[in-house]
């Protein structure tokens, strides 16, 4: 096997040096009856059953092809899917400058002196997200939008030494308002949903009773909501209490690309998912969670930061920092129990952002809003309306499809995915909803075919 | 022979940020226009634009490969960080994550249109079952400390089920610093279990605890091998006492590079485990991740795992939303690019591979503690597995050298250094995991390195007071870092 | 060898208190900065909140390290040392003068009673070596 390169002649030589006679010498605190029964069978339908030997490299190029080649790729798909995982056009820098060996195959830079290279990338990251989101300080990264947003509950409850109940806005996606719940159900707390109105915004009237019997100590919001409008952050901010904090998820980095940042409307802590901005969707993951917030809640803040300081030359350089706030000093007092993080998404983000550019990155938002536009419109003719209609939508909106059950079906005969359905998420209200989303890979002509398939 | 893969000096070139480097107006990456009237919202516009960099192709390239040259990594050299497992990952595993078919597949897709990705999810998860005789299996955990809160809360509501709010949770001092962590954040207390100088648990320990809480215990968490690198060897025994009060054993499998073929956590009385895949099963670490933590367990935990789940029907992969379940851990399946590499690594492995993986690992390890126990003292006496553990006690006694100026002077000769100051039991630990992908040449060369530091030590030539001297950055103020934190370049005016 | 002031009460988690009438200066010792290392941060209670014996009332953090701080008595801070939160390499170069950390003004003055003497304290941590 190429990767393991002891011989077996230096087998024994090792056996000689340790001072053993065979490998069983040195495995033999197991207990015999745990080594007898220690064997497995890999079984990978008919053809690799009972998989002893590996296989070689271009026998796992065809095996893999082939799993991969039952899916159906963007390439081979139109695909209209959104709801916090987008497709985006992807610079080929961006792979060729990631999967240098230096930034693949180097560790969390816990040594500051040879991971110089890693440490300045963060550090980059972190600008672009402060940046971005209008916030002070932004961490290193998280897993993804979800579990960055379930850490930021957890923050508001350390920052809030009475109250430690949740509000979580039920427009939020499903995802993101699940893994909360779950990460949130070990502490003795209430997690309740404030309602969605007519309008599909969430029910600020409905909101203030619950910051009246609840009194809780953060209220998560999405922008946009899942339904793919934007709700009014100025608004919220102004009925909750000093003591509840606005946390802010952005399923999608880029809507900062055109709209006001959360920073600037009073959010404490804006989390949420940058994956689209240089990493493919990959299925769900690995993508990249961001995490920012006001300066004053830097000592609570989960995962890992990385600051400036200066060598013993006087040179300029980069270290983690505040790693006391991390699990492996602070053990049961930790922030989060975090360990990894998205070091080599994050990187991805860097480079990607570095290379789209200030203009870039407008232009971006606006080829979104101004492609989502164009398909609002061309539905509208055929008499399909957004279910919310409004007009502070961004690039996904829900629109009410008559027979969506039966036109949906068509659109996959046709190899056309054409969104969401929103009935097993929302319920039965939602019947005839779909979510659709366009992405800058769309052209006019996809979009008109979405139209024609969903029409008729 | 001498150490020869010494660091030395070449071309590096310094570079500022990024941002330095823009120029007002400069265009990027170009997005193509599409036929479409273009518009811009009225209502929330942004009123500053983000001051993202204004660069050129050219620019960013250098820039970020003139940043990867200041990295050390595998690729340039041996990388013996204790509990990391900083094996040499096949590159095929790169090329396959990459394939169009598992890179451009959103998660929404309709299941019959994602039926390869289904597949992997599910022969991933079956594997990752058998490989240690557990009946069940999730992939959706982001990371090792996910996967242990995750093997917690699914223990939590088991207990729960049951009608039984326990509070306890047991780990032994020598644990990894994210269990306490994930403990607390599961909802339980962790209470601590003493490990002896002999490096592994005693039954007796256990035992005292169990008088102590009794049925207010929920579980206990241990790695196995533990972090010093030594199996536990009460591990059965362990798990009877605990069944014997409807308490759980539960694993963090972050040392499965050490028992693939040679131990099932299953035989052992795990009830729960995580994997770290990225560890194990082949996932560059990139600067810290992504990872991918796995989560195996019996069937009574089954009907807990994360939704949603995938099944095998006669001839399709479905998915399935248990009424019991934990919920979401994760966003999407998880963190599903690392599953395909962790999938192509056990198929080019095979059982008998995996096998030898582990075995290697083991010799590699002692081999390792065999040449180094001349010159250092051993963390404990007792086998080693995959890893090894010395002190700096010798080193502090012949001329006050401390494990953090060893770490520092092993860089001059061209190497990372170990995994330093951990586990906390061993004062001055060093934890040394070679993994099986280091030759027998590399092996010896790296503990010349070793060995030459502290003959300087002993024979009172250096003190490596000012080491490293050769790295492209000296010793860092990680005081001055953390006194005044500059966390971006707008902090630089603060 | 960490320097142990006489007329100075000490814990065992390395805080010491000076008593004057009803009010407690608080900080720690010597030998607890030498172990913490250099002081990054300084986490304190507000003027006004009360503070209750043997349980924590702040953190103290260094590069590598965090500690709670644990409160020898019970009472009301009546004055917390501010220049040490802007500069905590006070607690390294000062631990007992500039580095004083609160004033605690004391319910029951017999709160230090059961803390240890300079004596005792210098040998208790000559055994923990």
């Amino acid at each position: 096997m190429p990767s393991l390169p002891l011989t077996q002649a230096e087998e024994q030589t090792a056996f000689k040096t340790i001072g053993v006679q065979s490998f069983d010498d040195l495995v033999a605190t197991i207990p015999p009856k745990i080594r007898e029964n220690a064997s497995f069978r890999l079984d990978f339908g008919a053809e690799h059953s009972n998989l002893r030997t590996g296989l070689t490299e271009h026998e796992l190029r065809r095996y893999f092809t082939d799993l991969a080649n039952k899916n159906r790729s963007e390439s081979s798909t139109l695909h209209f899917l959104g709801g916090g995982i987008y497709d985006n056009i992807i610079p080929a820098i961006v792979n060729q400058l990631a999967l240098r060996g230096e930034f693949l195959t180097c560790y969390t830079p816990y040594q500051p002196e040879i991971s110089q290279g890693t440490l300045q990338a963060i550090f980059e990251f972190q600008t672009l997200m402060t940046r971005i989101t209008g916030m002070p300080i932004a961490n290193a990264s998280m897993y993804d939008g979800p579990t960055a947003t379930a850490e930021a509950a957890l923050m508001a409850q350390r920052l809030s030494s009475t109250n430690q109940n949740i509000l979580v806005a039920a427009n939020l996606s499903g995802d993101y308002r699940s893994v909360i719940k779950t990460f949130l159900s070990g502490q003795k707390n209430i997690i309740e949903e404030v309602p969605f109105n007519s309008n599909g915004l969430l029910d600020t009237d409905h909101l203030t009773q619950q910051l009246q019997s609840l009194n809780p100590c953060a209220l998560i919001v999405s922008f946009p909501n899942y339904f793919g409008s934007l709700e009014d952050l100025a608004i919220i901010k102004s009925l909750l209490p000093k003591t509840c904090l606005l946390v802010v998820a952005v399923p999608d980095l880029s809507t900062l690309a055109l709209f006001e940042p959360p920073g600037t409307l009073g959010a404490d802590i804006v989390t949420g998912e940058a994956h689209q901005l240089g990493t493919p969707m990959l299925f769900g993951g690995p993508h990249v969670g961001f995490f920012a917030s006001k300066r004053e809640y830097l000592r609570q803040m989960p995962g890992r930061l990385v600051g400036e300081t200066q060598d013993n030359r006087g040179q300029r350089c980069y270290t983690l920092t505040l790693s006391t706030r991390e699990q492996h000093i602070r053990r049961d007092k930790a922030t989060s129990n975090i360990c990894t993080n998205q070091g080599l998404i994050a990187l991805r983000t860097t480079i990607y952002l570095s290379f789209l550019g200030k203009q870039g990155f407008q232009k971006l938002g606006k080829i979104n809003y101004s492609l989502f536009n164009y398909l609002t419109e061309q539905l509208q003719r055929k008499q399909i309306h957004l279910k919310f209609p409004h007009d502070s939508y961004y690039r996904e909106g829900a629109f009410e499809v008559p027979n969506l059950e039966s036109r949906f079906k068509r659109c996959l005969e046709n190899n056309l995915v054409p969104g969401i359905r929103l009935r097993e998420k929302f319920g039965p209200e939602f019947e005839n909803a779909l979510l659709v989303t366009v992405n800058p890979k769309h052209t006019q002509k996809d979009i008109d075919f979405l139209v024609e398939n969903l029409s008729s | 022979m001498k150490p020869i893969n010494a660091a030395t000096t070449g071309i590096l070139l310094r570079e500022d940020s990024i941002f330095e480097r823009s120029s007002e107006g400069r265009a990027g990456f170009d997005i193509p226009t599409p036929k479409v009237p273009l518009k811009s919202p009225v209502k929330y516009r942004r009123t500053q634009p983000a001051a993202l960099p204004e660069v050129s192709e050219l620019q960013v390239v250098r820039h970020f490969t003139r940043l990867s040259s200041w990295n050390y990594a595998i690729d340039l050299g041996t990388f013996p960080l204790g509990s990391c497992t900083m094996k040499y990952n096949p590159r095929i595993n790169e090329e396959l994550a990459s394939l169009p078919g598992f890179c451009d597949i959103h998660p929404e897709l309709p299941p019959e249109f994602c039926q390869g990705a289904l597949e992997l999810i599910y022969n991933l998860e079956d594997a990752l079952s058998k490989i240690v005789g557990l009946d069940a299996c999730t992939v959706q955990p982001a990371a090792g400390a996910l996967g242990e809160f995750t093997g917690l809360t699914l223990i939590r509501a088991f207990h729960e089920k049951h009608g039984s709010h326990r509070k306890y949770v047991l780990i032994p001092d020598s644990a990894h610093g994210t269990n306490p962590a994930s403990c607390i954040l599961a909802g339980y207390e962790a209470v601590p279990i003493k490990v002896g100088p002999q490096g592994y648990m005693s039954v007796e320990s256990v035992e005292e605890t169990i008088k102590q809480h009794g049925r207010d215990i929920a579980a206990l968490m241990t790695t196995n091998p533990n972090t010093l690198g030594v199996f536990e060897q009460n591990i059965s025994q362990i798990a009877e006492l605990l069944h014997g009060i409807g308490a759980q054993l539960c694993m963090d499998g972050a040392n499965m590079n050490a028992i693939l073929g040679i131990a099932k956590p299953g035989d052992m009385g795990v009830d729960v485990m995580q994997y770290n895949l990225h560890k194990t099963f082949s996932t560059p670490h990139g600067g810290g991740g992504p990872g991918s933590g796995p989560v195996a367990c019996r069937s009574h935990l089954a009907p807990f795992l994360p939704n949603p789940r995938v099944r095998k029907t006669e001839n399709s992969f479905t998915l399935e939303y248990l009424p019991d379940s934990i919920g979401k851990v994760k966003g999407a399946f998880g963190n599903f690019g690392v599953m395909v590499r962790a999938l192509a690594y056990i198929m080019n492995h095979g059982s008998d591979g995996l096998r030898q993986v582990s075995r290697n690992a083991v010799i590699n390890a002692n081999y390792l503690r065999a040449r180094l126990q001349k010159k250092y003292q051993l963390g404990t006496q007792t086998a080693h597995f995959h890893e090894c553990v010395l002190s700096d006690s010798k080193q502090i006694q012949a001329n006050g050298v401390k494990t953090l100026q060893i770490a520092k002077a092993l860089m001059d000769y061209g190497y990372h250094p170990p995994t330093v100051y951990f586990p906390l039991t061993v004062s001055g630990a060093m934890l040394i995991e070679p993994t099986e992908t280091e030759s027998l040449q590399e092996l010896d060369q790296f503990a010349e390195a070793l060995l030459e530091i502290a003959e300087r030590i002993e024979a009172k030539k250096e003190t490596f007071e000012q080491s490293p001297t050769k790295t492209f950055v000296g010793k860092v103020d990680e005081v001055g870092a953390a006194r005044k934190p500059i966390l971006s370049l707008d902090d630089r005016s603060i | 060898m960490a320097s142990v002031p006489n007329g100075l009460h000490y814990t065992k988690e390395h805080e010491w208190v000076l008593m004057e009438d009803n009010i407690a200066t608080i900080g720690i010792t010597d030998f607890a900065q030498e172990s913490l290392g250099d002081v990054t941060y300084i986490q304190l209670p507000k003027e006004g909140e009360n503070i209750t014996k043997n349980d924590p009332f702040g953190v103290v953090e260094s590069v590598k390290a965090v500690s709670d701080l644990y409160s020898p008595v019970t009472g009301r801070v009546v004055e917390v040392n501010q220049p040490l939160l802007e500069a905590p390499e006070l607690v390294n170069q000062d631990p007992y003068t500039d580095g004083w950390m609160v004033k605690v003004e004391v319910k029951d003055i017999s709160d230090t009673e059961d803390l240890m003497e300079a004596a005792a304290y210098k040998e208790y941590i000559e055994e923990k070596g």
